[in-house]
């Protein structure tokens, strides 16, 4: 990426004018819109049966609860390609019990949603960084103004703060919900595993929203761009866990995104977090890479 | 100041297998207006596109105010630029637009926003500010582009077809911007307006099929572009169009219909004007016989392009069996 022509005051002129006018202009008002609506659906299926239950027996139902979704929340952690080893079983089924009895359950349960969901989300979001202005001729104003690399990392922060700020606004609607409805969270601990849920699927959004760069900034068409931002996410984890049962290797196609390593960002031990953080924001510099390296040669 | 506003040197552009320029050299000199001219689809969108670093060119270097294309950060700010067919973002009132051009071009935006206000009053838009692109109509859109090529003290201006769709009026006064703006800045302006070009312009390209046919002082290519329309008394015979084309300030005779003849001069370079190559012809013909019944002078930038350019030649022949030339003005009749 050619540092010397990236400027900080442009940087920031073109993040928060493409981020504003993302949301007055329709695109970015829908991701949030859809967002919320994804996220209050997702907290609705979780919270419900809990809700129903009179307050008294709250813990205990959800403790049964708890129990049922364990096998579950096993299943969805076992995403690593050597998750059928016996040593590997036992770690996910502690990781299961540290979210879904030493954390708040009902958060760690939206949260493993989330990062089911987050990757498809978020392309609602950033498809368009670049398409198309790039299809209408747009960028051909500002590039005068501006060198290559301050639109190209400008949008991609632009897009990071609407969704940010997006899953800020539903994962804090979540949080106190859960506190001020369903009373079987310390306040303490639901803000903190709440903001430690937040933090991670920020985190994890980010490579999806470069991928999304670079998908955007290499199709002139938006709806070719969504339409392929969709299918590269969804083809990834399906090739894996299909293809893993005719031939193993196939299962680390999971690491060509971050799928393979998202979940970490929940894991009981810090060092995986620390270590699922970095590769996900290996995995952004590395698609912002190849998406500027694209774009700084193409004709626009 | 650099000798050269712009520079191309051996650029050569294809888009798959069209090649849309083919090693153009070209000089553009500092405070100039520049008339590019060429027919459609001779590559002077994508000459404007390659100086404004929109695309690449596939060899060959350009160069403007002196830093190279390749490093744009030199030119933020310095350059200005109509790009055709290029859209605003239709949800963003037009204020706040050109407002973001200017503080990307360092301007607080107390000032971006006095230079904007005053830039929309100069085109007439002043009124609109607040609307988004989708509320204007065409012509407005187009002098919304002016504007924003016009913003801040831009040294290069590039305006492709700058009065394309607009009312006289309103491309009057783009005229009189660009004339206001002349002692400021260089100036290059594609159109297909010849009598707007000959206005403007004190330099122009030609381009025909992707490649440069002729460049120079505006001056210079109307003289080599200069015709005589002749009406005579009776047809010439072969010997007597021999003699008229054997005289020095003649450079080709044709017939146009019948005792209807079109001159091309064949001006020196230090002629003021064509007045002795008039009176040699006139003073052949009378020499022979001949009365000349009607003389006109075309004075034609159109004369020369459309001897340049293919289409032109095309075209002219297809006239030629039809009526006679028509002229560009300005025009005199002898």
């Amino acid at each position: 990426m050619s540092l010397r022509e990236l400027k900080g005051r442009h940087l920031k002129l073109v993040t928060l004018y493409s981020s504003r006018y993302a949301v007055r202009g329709g695109t970015g008002l829908i991701f949030v819109i859809i967002m919320l609506v994804f996220g209050l659906t997702v907290a609705n299926f979780v919270l419900k049966p809990v809700e129903d239950i009179q307050q008294e027996s709250q813990k205990q139902v959800l403790q049964t609860i708890v129990s049922q979704a364990h096998p579950l929340a096993v299943r969805v952690l076992a995403g690593s390609p050597d998750a059928a080893a016996p040593s590997d079983i036992e770690e996910t089924e502690r990781w299961a019990a540290f979210l879904l009895q030493e954390r708040p359950a009902l958060l760690s349960a939206v949260f493993l949603v989330f990062t089911l969901g987050i990757p498809f989300l978020v392309t609602m979001g950033a498809f368009n960084q670049l398409s198309g202005d790039v299809q209408s001729r747009g960028l051909r104003y500002q590039l005068v103004h501006t060198a290559r690399v301050n639109i190209f990392l400008g949008r991609f922060l632009g897009v990071a703060v609407i969704n940010t700020l997006g899953m800020a606004l539903l994962i804090g609607t979540i949080v106190l919900y859960i506190g001020f409805k369903i009373h079987v969270y310390e306040w303490a601990a639901l803000l903190g595993w709440g903001l430690h849920g937040f933090l991670a699927i920020a985190v994890v959004s980010l490579p999806y929203i470069a991928l999304c760069s670079w998908i955007s900034a290499s199709i002139n068409s938006p709806f070719a761009s969504l339409t392929v931002s969709q299918l590269v996410i969804g083809f990834v984890p399906l090739l894996s866990l299909i293809g893993r049962n005719s031939w193993e290797p196939l299962a680390y196609v999971n690491y060509a995104l971050p799928w393979g390593i998202q979940n970490d960002l929940l894991h009981p031990d810090a060092s995986r977090v620390i270590v699922g953080t970095l590769g996900c924001l290996g995995y952004t510099a590395v698609f912002l890479h190849l998406g500027y390296h694209h774009f700084k040669k193409r004709d626009l | 100041m650099n000798d050269v506003a712009l520079r191309l040197s051996g650029i050569t552009k294809s888009f798959g297998r069209i090649k849309a320029l083919d090693h153009v050299s070209l000089d553009v000199p500092p405070r100039s207006v520049f008339g590019l001219l060429g027919p459609n689809g001779a590559g002077k969108t994508t000459l404007f596109s390659l100086a404004a670093g929109y695309i690449k060119p596939d060899a060959g270097s350009i160069e403007a105010l002196g830093a190279d294309i390749r490093r744009s950060s030199h030119l933020h700010g310095r350059l200005g630029i109509l790009p055709q067919d290029a859209l605003f973002q239709p949800n963003v009132p037009i204020i706040e637009q050109l407002v973001f051009f200017r503080l990307l071009d360092g301007s607080s935006r107390r000032v971006a926003e006095e230079e904007v206000t005053l830039t929309l009053q100069k085109v007439g838009l002043d009124e609109y500010h607040k609307r988004g692109v989708h509320s204007l109509s065409h012509g407005m859109i187009q002098r919304l582009g002016i504007a924003q090529a016009f913003l801040g003290e831009p040294e290069l201006i590039l305006l492709d077809e700058p009065t394309a769709g607009l009312d006289p009026q309103n491309a009057r006064q783009i005229r009189d911007l660009i004339q206001d703006l002349r002692t400021r800045a260089t100036i290059i302006i594609s159109s297909h307006n010849l009598a707007e070009v000959q206005e403007l312009c004190d330099h122009v390209a030609i381009l025909d099929e992707g490649r440069l046919v002729a460049t120079g002082s505006m001056a210079d290519i109307a003289r080599r572009g200069r015709e005589l329309d002749l009406a005579l008394s009776r047809e010439l015979t072969d010997a007597e169009r021999e003699t008229i084309e054997a005289l020095e300030v003649v450079s080709r005779l044709s017939s146009t219909r019948p005792g209807r003849y079109a001159a091309s001069l064949n001006l020196a370079a230090e002629a003021a004007n064509s007045d002795d190559a008039i009176r040699d012809v006139l003073q052949a013909l009378l020499d022979m016989g001949v009365t000349p019944r009607q003389v006109s002078e075309g004075n034609s930038l159109e004369a020369h392009f459309l001897k340049l350019t293919a289409r032109g030649k095309d075209e002219k022949s297809s006239q030629e069996s039809r009526e006679a030339p028509g002229w560009a003005s300005p025009r005199r009749t002898v």
